[in-house]
């Protein structure tokens, strides 16, 4: 069924770069939303996210017959995406102070758990704790979570987009992993077991 | 599935097929995750413990309005809709710049007005005290022919002497200054904290009382400069050298001068040939070199690690250093940093 799946994008991708605009707004609509909640994550300004998103689209469109064929469209319009993202961002910043490109972006990520306490008022304690413990994922971890759960990418993709090697997108998943369930998912077991019945 | 039967916790976490089914994703046919849990019933705490922390880490979506993402689309549809179109915007974009370059030369026009009273500069004699409290910056010619343009709220004292041996004066707030060549009779600031001493170049000073902060910046030519000692003394501890497009900061409190490059470094000869940047396949080596030269700015790389890498580009003269660097830096994987006035390039090379 993925098989399918890929060969249905990359037939739509080719038709795109040969200037078709009904596959331009097939790879829209399907990437959109994604990339546009991606960047939204990234930066805080939703619209910078938004305005970058567009340029990247547009200039996407402009260079399209230059472009690869990528063996995971998802993945490659995100790591580029990101990658004009931040470029873009420290442009804004860089003549203030020349630092590492990663330094430069946040990683907005809220837990279902938090929101789940919050919204059932559990006692303020219970939430100032789980908070705190939240806070002690890296942001690295946190992205690396998000495009494993949310965008349901593999981690060859993820460390392509992250710009690190396979074995650290692993390890940042799992690390993140560990210390969410040392720290703070067994001791709140029992409140969430209503959500999972 | 001998892998299963090994998977950790985590493992289940992060499976993608396991999490779809947590998250009740699969379709209602594929029974694979309850079989599994009947043939390897000694799993079953493991597999509840796995589902509630694939539950719990799950990241809320966030929700932006389907109204907002179609317009988007139709946004960048638009925008790369036909060759008319972008024409159209760009008669727009041209007419738009016109006004600009109107409204540009006008504020020039009658910035120069304000400030050259009767067209003429306002010449010193040798005690005088000069304040610029006006909003437009003010030009004084000294004795010598030097200009000082002051900024707003700024203030110039020339010494008695100035001239005799040395041509000192005293500056709070800012200015920029063009010293007429007098190899000797150096021309010497006292501001905030240090000394600076030149030739004959051209340079600015910023040191406002109310500021942590005195800076010298160098357009042309070469600056010394010193920390003060005594007020009208120039034994220094310690002495910098500037050359063009650096400056240096000198932080009041901890008494320290940092050497830097100025925010918006300039090419020192913008007509000569050296000034064009157009590569194509150039070795990375000659590039820097090359912008080193038009800049005047040393940039420090390790040659034998970037001796394969290649650039094609063409740069524009309104691009600034920093973005031509930023140019550089990402076709070759590598990052910069600006230390002691110089531009580093941590590179990994090419293959």
């Amino acid at each position: 069924m993925n098989e399918d799946l890929s060969v249905m994008e990359t037939i739509t991708w080719q038709s795109f770069q040969k200037g078709d605009r009904k596959a331009f707004e097939k790879i829209l609509n399907l990437y959109y939303p994604t990339l546009l909640n991606y960047g939204q994550r990234l930066v805080r300004d939703n619209d910078f996210a938004q305005d970058c998103l567009q340029d990247f689209f547009i200039e996407l469109w402009n260079c399209r017959d230059k472009l690869d064929i990528p063996q995971s469209i998802k993945a490659y319009l995100i790591s580029s995406y990101r990658r004009a993202l931040l470029k873009e961002k420290t442009r804004n910043f860089w003549h203030q102070r020349v630092t590492d490109l990663d330094d430069h972006y946040e990683v907005e990520v809220q837990f279902n758990i938090e929101t789940y306490l919050i919204k059932n008022e559990i006692e303020h304690e219970t939430l100032v704790k789980l908070k705190y413990h939240l806070s002690t994922l890296s942001k690295r971890q946190r992205e690396a979570l998000y495009l494993r759960f949310n965008q349901e990418l593999e981690y060859e993709e993820i460390s392509q987009i992250m710009a690190i090697n396979h074995h650290s997108a692993i390890n940042l998943v799992y690390e993140a992993l560990k210390l969410l369930r040392k720290n703070w998912v067994m001791s709140l077991l029992f409140s969430i077991t209503t959500i999972i019945t | 599935m001998n892998k299963l039967e090994k998977y950790q916790i985590e493992d289940f976490v992060q499976d993608l097929y396991f999490r779809k089914w947590v998250l009740k994703k699969l379709s209602s046919k594929d029974c694979f995750w309850e079989n599994w849990l009947e043939q390897h019933p000694n799993k079953k705490m493991l597999l509840e413990e796995a589902k509630s922390l694939v539950i719990a880490s799950q990241i809320e979506e966030k929700t932006i309005p389907t109204q907002q993402i179609q317009q988007g689309i139709q946004a960048i549809l638009n925008r790369t809709e036909s060759k008319q179109q972008r024409l159209f915007e760009q008669t727009w974009f041209k007419i738009a710049a016109s006004i600009v370059l109107i409204m540009a030369f006008t504020f020039l026009y009658q910035k120069s007005f304000f400030s050259v009273p009767n067209g003429e500069y306002l010449v010193l004699s040798k005690t005088t005290e000069t304040e610029n409290n006006s909003l437009q910056p003010l030009s004084t010619k000294l004795s010598d022919g030097s200009v000082v343009t002051l900024k707003k709220g700024s203030k110039l004292q020339v010494s008695t002497d100035f001239g005799v041996q040395t041509r000192t004066v005293f500056l709070t707030g800012e200015a920029f200054f063009e010293v007429q060549k007098d190899p000797q009779r150096p021309f010497i600031v006292y501001a905030g904290g240090i000394v600076t001493k030149v030739l004959g170049t051209s340079f600015t000073i910023r040191a406002y009382k109310d500021e942590t902060k005195t800076l010298v910046a160098v357009r042309t030519g070469r600056v010394t400069v010193y920390q003060q000692a005594g007020t009208n003394d120039i034994e220094h501890l310690g002495q910098m050298l500037l050359v063009p497009n650096q400056q240096v900061v000198f932080e009041k409190t901890e008494e320290k001068l940092v050497k830097t490059l100025v925010e918006k470094p300039i090419l020192l000869f913008p007509n000569s040939e050296n000034s064009q940047f157009e590569y194509d396949e150039t070795p990375i080596s000659k590039v820097l070199t090359q912008i080193e030269e038009a800049y005047g700015v040393k940039i420090t790389f390790d040659a034998d690690l970037l001796a394969h890498c290649n650039l094609t580009a063409v740069f524009q003269n309104q691009e600034t250093l920093y973005e031509k660097i930023e140019v550089i830096c990402e076709t070759i994987q590598a990052r910069y940093e600006v230390v002691d006035g110089q531009i580093v390039i941590y590179a990994k090379g090419c293959k």
